[in-house]
């Protein structure tokens, strides 16, 4: 066969096949975010109603938590609806976690996304209360403001206000603790780097580090 | 016409070989034929992969690990809890809203814009997008601010830079190259006819 045929056929195919691998390779559905690395978006949100007993924070019923006033401590902010299944799988660990971390500087919360907030509180007792706060979001600004693309997805901010980490999808136990001992030990950088050490393949999607 | 000959600059050297006699619609002497066209469709289908690959590289998206997991629900199954900031009297507002909303993507759907998406995470967004312009920020600063909390996945046209820039130039570089190998081969074909395919059709000189 002719060469220049040949060659001209490689340089036509070639980029089309890598294109075709590269793109095929993608998962649509993961949208990324540039929210790890960067400050958290400041919220003031009020504490639901009858969701149980907080044994660990001090935030009422009805209080209002501001994550500007948090500076210098670790939070765990967890999106979540009544009416998702993978949110109550995560029920347990979080809420035992949170009790775990009771005497450090941790707080956990975790935000009402587009749900009636008496379906969430009737779910919180059923599940035998929650030993953290959950807070209402009514009009989904601060779930807009994280990039919030459905629920559960858990944002790690480090000490310095700064998201370490999102976790889309269903986070663990495991998974958590190794982020919340990480950023209690400040032995995060503050970079969103590729890490190729850290905890981010257990649970689900992960961004960021 | 003359103007986009160069565009075939290189192509006479591209036929697969095939023989014109079996190939009718080839023009005469082979020469931007089936390979000519093989390049056209080859780079169209390029750019129609570009595309969205443009559009997932200027988000920085990247592939899944071996340890995704299934994305989170979306399903809103709830419509009463929704609250977000109705529609306005304000004509201007609204219009405002409409063209901020056409220019953000939904991130449930399937390349659709707030405007266009009747999910409820579109229309919660289409809220915040009037209260932030009743709040005194401007059309630039909300849409600024959905790019802060989704990246430039949210807009709908890439931004005209870096490797974006490929959506741009692309589509009018093939529409060129396409044009001008049909130009040429169809001058080619029609300053000697009688080279063209009908030669293969011709009967055979009487004996």
């Amino acid at each position: 066969m002719n060469v220049k045929r040949m060659l001209l056929g490689l340089i036509i195919t070639v980029p089309i096949i890598a294109l075709l691998v590269a793109g095929l390779g993608r998962d649509p559905r993961l949208i990324p975010s540039p929210l790890p690395g960067n400050p958290a978006p400041d919220f003031s949100l009020p504490v639901l109603e009858t969701a149980g007993n907080f044994t660990v924070q001090e935030p009422g019923p009805g209080e209002v938590v501001d994550l500007s006033s948090l500076r210098g401590e670790v939070v765990v902010v967890n999106f979540w609806a009544s009416w998702c299944l993978s949110c109550r799988s995560e029920h347990v660990p979080l809420s035992r976690l949170a009790e775990h971390y009771a005497n450090q500087d941790v707080h956990f919360f975790r935000i009402l996304y587009n749900d009636r907030p008496e379906n969430a509180s009737r779910l919180i007792q059923s599940m035998g209360g929650q030993s953290y706060p959950t807070l209402l979001d009514t009009r989904s600004g601060t779930a807009i403001q994280y990039g919030l693309t459905g629920v559960p997805e858990t944002f790690f901010i480090a000490r310095d206000g700064t998201v370490a980490h999102k976790q889309v999808g269903p986070t663990s136990h495991e998974l958590i603790m190794q982020w919340v001992d990480r950023l209690l030990a400040q032995e995060w950088d503050g970079e969103a780097a590729a890490d190729p050490g850290s905890p981010a393949v257990r649970g689900g999607v992960t961004e960021g580090m | 016409m003359r103007s986009l000959h160069w565009l075939a600059v290189g192509l006479p050297r591209i036929s697969l070989g095939a023989s014109r006699k079996v190939v009718p619609w080839a023009p005469s002497r082979g020469r931007t034929g089936l390979g000519g066209m093989l390049l056209a469709g080859c780079l169209m289908m390029g750019f129609a992969l570009l595309q969205p690959l443009a559009a997932a590289e200027q988000a920085g998206q990247a592939p899944p690990g071996p340890g995704s997991q299934p994305p989170p629900q979306t399903v809103i199954p709830d419509p009463d809890q929704f609250e977000a900031s109705a529609p306005t009297d304000d004509a201007q507002l609204e219009a405002q809203v409409q063209r901020l909303a056409r220019q953000l993507r939904c991130p449930t759907c399937q390349a659709l814009s707030i405007a266009d998406s009747p999910s409820e995470l579109a229309r919660e967004m289409e809220g915040v997008i009037r209260l932030r312009l009743q709040e005194g920020m401007t059309p630039e600063e909300v849409r600024q601010s959905f790019v802060n909390a989704y990246g430039e996945w949210v807009l709908l046209s890439p931004e005209p830079a870096g490797f974006n820039l490929l959506v741009y130039i692309l589509p009018v570089a093939v529409f060129l190259l396409g044009g001008g190998i049909v130009v040429v081969g169809m001058r080619k074909w029609l300053r000697n006819p009688s080279e063209g395919p009908l030669e293969v059709e011709r009967a055979p000189p009487a004996p």
